[in-house]
């Protein structure tokens, strides 16, 4: 499989503290990689620096051979590398509808005179927006609250909205941050059932930050470890699990169990 | 399009009674702006002048001149609005229409050119002015914007001050001409202003120029363009993760407003003959922004409901005499206690809840109506 | 030269203190005081009035101890003692209901602007246009005085100082320290630092955030008050109507140091100040023109100030 997405050398500095140090890794086109690591790794940090909503303090990131650090976020986005955000960041006036519909910018074809005047190309886009939003909802469970303001959705649906905007961009690579957060057992087993499916059906490549071990186990094909913003680990689940290393850094800072 | 893979364990996907509802609301939207330009033509264009004909001569202009005044405002305001819906509070529209109608004043005196022509000249200038300084000052957010903003139309006011060679300096630009006819293979599409006919006329063109605005206001918020701009004030960082340009989205909104700021300031400059560096103050930019609160920011008519109200208060309280804005202040700081959200956020239903419910607290009988009537 | 420097830190010390009420006030509450300008101004003029008029029975001439005139320090007290009153009440009545019933932040700046109109109104009506000054603290001039004694110091001819402008001065500097000491060793000092950081953070400390957000607002105006009192005695006099102007000038320097942080405020203040003496010396007329279009270059590249949080 060809490499898509190249990450080199990457550091980031917020005054004396280095949150991103030195992170190197690649990740092949269809393939779902998770980045793991214990609170305040730099996982999230590391995510806006791919996503170029951050500027690196050294190092590039490369989208199919192309240099993507340095450029607008709406660029990258453009690209096909999109992102979506850790905390359950909406646009709170907005139906979860409409919010999709929105989303749905980077595959209009008509220009923005062209929506004011509502020229033929613009109003089958927006069409078709609406035909493709319905769909998603439909895909995501959301259809039944379709018409709510996204303020009034309970947390899971929330992160179920992220991914929701995240599809409508129609990305190459999606860039989920915590994903499965705030969502119980049953709701994460599907979610990651959705993942998997997106990327079986639609060759998605998916890269992923998640606290939720049993998920990031059960969806990754291969898994990123970091620990004080370096890069500690990187392998099948089955290696990590069994990697000192990752064990080490996961017993001496958290509680959290690595879910052996 | 992309084709989803229908999810595996899903249940079929309901709908209820209120999504029904909200989807006819929202399908048979098209037709009531229609009714509502037609509604809003008959008044302004027949009814309200059929009304000041009867009254006295000598307060017929005087009303004119009132009305006038208050669609000008209206369409200052109406671009301040617009500037919030992108999430900026923009108390510089001040600024703008002072350019204007110094554009429009230098132009038709200095280069005789027709007072027609001045106002998209003074627009066009205006939206320049608006890239010159949006492109920096967009990227503030919050107050700062508000800021720097407030402290544009000081400085618009001192640029006029400082360049006496084209602006006159502070006697102002007193000879402006009143507008003269076009005539189009020998048909008079635009009649000739006189001394006579001018408040009228002036009254008829800015209504003109005011319900344009409106609609095509109307028009950009519902399209993509203004959806894409509600999403800009709500969360910037996530509409530029979607592949928003942000510098763009914001940039045209201002434009416009500022637009409009100019041909407010051009419309301006004709109906009262000359220009002087406060005819627009700090106080003007303060005001619009007060019109858009008082009128309801969630709504698009907000600033033009905002503009009748607070200036047909504020032509009242001429009576008061020196006691004007005092007046004019404490009735502001009332009707904020009040209606925090602006007139527009009032719903019928609401204060029809609140007065049967206090009444039912009066009487006890009542009490049962409201929650029966709900939903 | 000297003259320069030395009008640009006098000009510079009292902008510092509207700026730290103005900013204080935006620290705590997030609101946009308007009115500020209009609360520099009603300092000014109620000093003007008890220099002035003294207290109804009580002439100012009774004031005089040992010779030596105590009018002016008590006029300035009363100016922010009233001020303080005017802001605690502010706060409690207006500016708390709104922010409570209102779904927006930004309608506090729609009241605001309301509160500024109605202090220029009422000034306006009780004071008029005319220009207020009060008599000279004190007779003499720094640089024919001090000749002799530094014949070292070479001040050039143009160099003036009266005594009564370095009292001031020395009275702003004094101010400016012991609000920043406030600020940090006395406990609602502290307690407004905490607020002003992380309001729910403080709340959950036991920080009584009503109090100190009354307290915050009443010592915001009492500053632009006092400051009032100091400049009507510094400049030529005091205009009821210059408000406006006055607030305008503030946020330029809460701006250009970013909102809400007290030493941004004080930077902001003694920088304007000193960049409007050096303009007039230079620029003459066009001095706030550059000053702007350089704030508005400054902001593009740094949109938070000299030391403000970001979107503060
Ligand atoms: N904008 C910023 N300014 C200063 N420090 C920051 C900033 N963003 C992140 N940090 C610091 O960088 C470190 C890494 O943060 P990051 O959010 O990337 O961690 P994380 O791995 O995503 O943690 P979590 O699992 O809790 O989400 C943390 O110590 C954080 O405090
Ligand atoms: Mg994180």
């Amino acid at each position: 499989m060809e490499t898509i997405l190249e990450v080199n050398e990457v550091s980031r500095k917020f005054g004396g503290l280095v949150a991103v140090n030195g992170v190197s890794f690649t990740v092949k086109k269809g393939e779902i990689l998770s980045v793991i690591g214990p609170n305040g790794a730099g996982k999230s940090t590391l995510f806006k620096l791919i996503s170029s909503f951050m500027p690196t303090s050294s190092g590039n990131v490369t989208f199919r051979k192309e240099r993507i650090s340095g450029l607008a976020p709406h660029i990258v986005a453009r690209k096909g590398v999109v992102r979506t955000f850790q905390e359950t960041t909406i646009f709170r006036n907005m139906t979860v509808r409409e919010t999709v519909i929105v989303a749905h910018h980077l595959r209009s074809r008509a220009n923005l005179v062209g929506y004011y005047f509502g020229t033929h190309l613009a109003r089958k886009d927006e069409r078709e927006f609406g035909e493709s939003a319905d769909e998603i909802l439909a895909f995501l469970n959301l259809t039944a609250m379709a018409h709510e303001q996204a303020s009034n959705l309970p947390h899971g649906h929330l992160r179920a909205l992220g991914i929701a905007m995240g599809l409508a961009t129609n990305p190459v690579i999606l860039l989920l941050d915590e994903p499965f957060a705030g969502m119980n057992h049953e709701e994460t087993m599907r979610a990651v059932e959705m993942v998997r499916s997106l990327r079986d059906n639609r060759g998605l490549t998916v890269l992923l930050v998640e606290h939720d071990m049993p998920a990031v186990m059960k969806i990754s094909d291969r898994i990123v470890v970091l620990n004080f913003g370096q890069k500690i680990a990187e392998g099948t689940p089955q290696e990590i699990q069994q990697n000192p290393a990752v064990i080490e850094a996961y017993l001496g800072t958290a509680d959290e169990s690595i879910g052996i | 399009m992309e084709r989803f893979p229908s999810n595996p364990n899903l249940p079929s996907p309901q709908r209820g009674n209120l999504s029904n509802l909200s989807r006819f609301v929202q399908e048979s939207r098209p037709t009531w702006p229609w009714l509502g330009t037609v509604f809003a033509l008959i008044l302004l264009f027949f009814v309200i002048p059929d009304f000041i004909a009867s009254m006295r001569p000598e307060k017929q202009g005087l009303i004119y001149y009132q009305f006038t005044q208050i669609a000008l405002l209206s369409i200052a305001a109406a671009g301040v609005w617009l500037t919030f819906y992108i999430g900026r509070i923009n108390i510089g529209q001040g600024a703008l229409c002072l350019v204007g109608a110094y554009v429009s004043a230098i132009v038709q005196v200095k280069l005789d050119v027709s007072y027609w022509l001045t106002i998209p000249l003074a627009g066009i200038f205006c939206v320049l002015v608006g890239i010159v300084i949006g492109w920096p000052i967009l990227r503030l957010r919050g107050v700062y914007f508000a800021m720097i903003t407030l402290i544009l139309t000081e400085v618009a006011k001192l640029v006029v001050l400082n360049f006496p060679i084209v602006t006159n300096g502070a006697r102002g630009i007193t000879n402006i001409p009143l507008p003269e006819a076009v005539t189009l293979f020998g048909f008079t599409i635009l009649p000739e202003f006189t001394a006579d006919n001018n408040r009228m006329y002036f009254y008829f063109l800015s209504m003109f120029v005011m319900v344009l605005t409106f609609i095509a206001l109307f028009r950009l918020v519902h399209s993509r363009i203004g959806r894409l701009c509600k999403s800009l004030q709500q969360n910037e960082e996530l509409a530029s993760s979607l592949g928003v340009n942000l510098v763009l989205l914001r940039l045209i909104p201002f434009c416009i407003s500022c637009f409009m700021g100019g041909v407010a300031g051009a419309l301006a400059a004709g109906v009262q003959h000359n220009v002087g560096p406060s005819i627009f103050t700090v106080q003007d930019s303060v005001n619009y922004m007060l019109y858009c609160f008082m009128g309801g920011l969630g709504n698009l008519f907000g600033p033009l409901v905002g503009t009748v109200i607070l200036r047909m208060g504020w032509n009242y309280l001429t009576a008061a005499g020196d006691y004007q804005l005092l007046f004019y202040a404490i009735a502001l700081i009332i009707l904020m206690l009040i209606i925090p959200n602006g007139v527009m956020s009032l719903s019928p239903v609401r204060i029809y809840q609140r007065v049967v419910g206090w009444l039912g607290n009066r009487r006890p009988t009542l009490n049962t109506v409201p929650h029966n009537r709900k939903s | 030269m000297e003259q320069v420097v030395v009008n640009g830190l006098f000009s510079g010390a009292q902008y510092s203190l509207i700026a730290l009420g103005l900013t204080l006030i935006f620290g705590l509450m997030n609101v946009l005081n308007f009115a500020h300008g209009q609360m520099y101004v009603l300092g000014g003029l109620v000093t003007y009035t008890i220099v002035t008029f003294g207290f109804g029975f009580i002439p100012p001439d009774a004031f005089t101890i040992f010779g030596i005139d105590f009018i002016f320090p008590i006029a300035l007290i009363c100016a922010g003692m009233v001020l303080a009153i005017l802001g605690a009440l502010f706060e409690k009545l207006l500016f708390r209901t709104v922010i409570r019933r209102s779904k927006r932040d930004e309608s506090t700046m729609l009241l605001a602007a309301a509160t500024a109109f109605l202090l220029d109104a009422s000034l306006l009506l009780i004071f008029g246009e005319k220009l207020h000054s009060v008599p000279d603290l004190v007779d003499g001039i720094i640089s024919t005085d001090l000749e002799p004694v530094f014949p070292a110091i070479p001040f050039s001819d143009s160099f003036n100082l009266p005594y009564y402008k370095l009292l001031l001065g020395v009275i702003a500097f004094v101010m400016i320290l012991l609000f920043v000491a406030g600020m940090r060793f006395t406990r609602p000092g502290r307690a407004m630092r905490a607020l002003a950081q992380d309001r729910m953070a403080a709340q959950l400390m036991g920080v009584n955030v009503g109090r100190y957000t009354m307290i915050g607002f009443a010592v915001g105006a009492m500053l632009a008050g006092m400051t009032g009192g100091l400049l009507l005695a510094a400049s030529g006099g005091i205009q009821a109507t210059e408000g406006g102007a006055k607030s305008i000038l503030a946020f330029e320097m809460i701006m250009l140091g970013g909102a809400g942080v007290t030493g941004g405020a004080i930077a902001g203040g003694f920088i304007l100040g000193m960049m409007q003496s050096v303009g007039h010396s230079f620029l003459g007329n066009f001095t706030d023109l550059v000053i702007f279009a350089a704030l508005v270059v400054f902001l593009s590249i740094r949109p938070q100030g000299l030391m403000g949080k970001p979107w503060g």
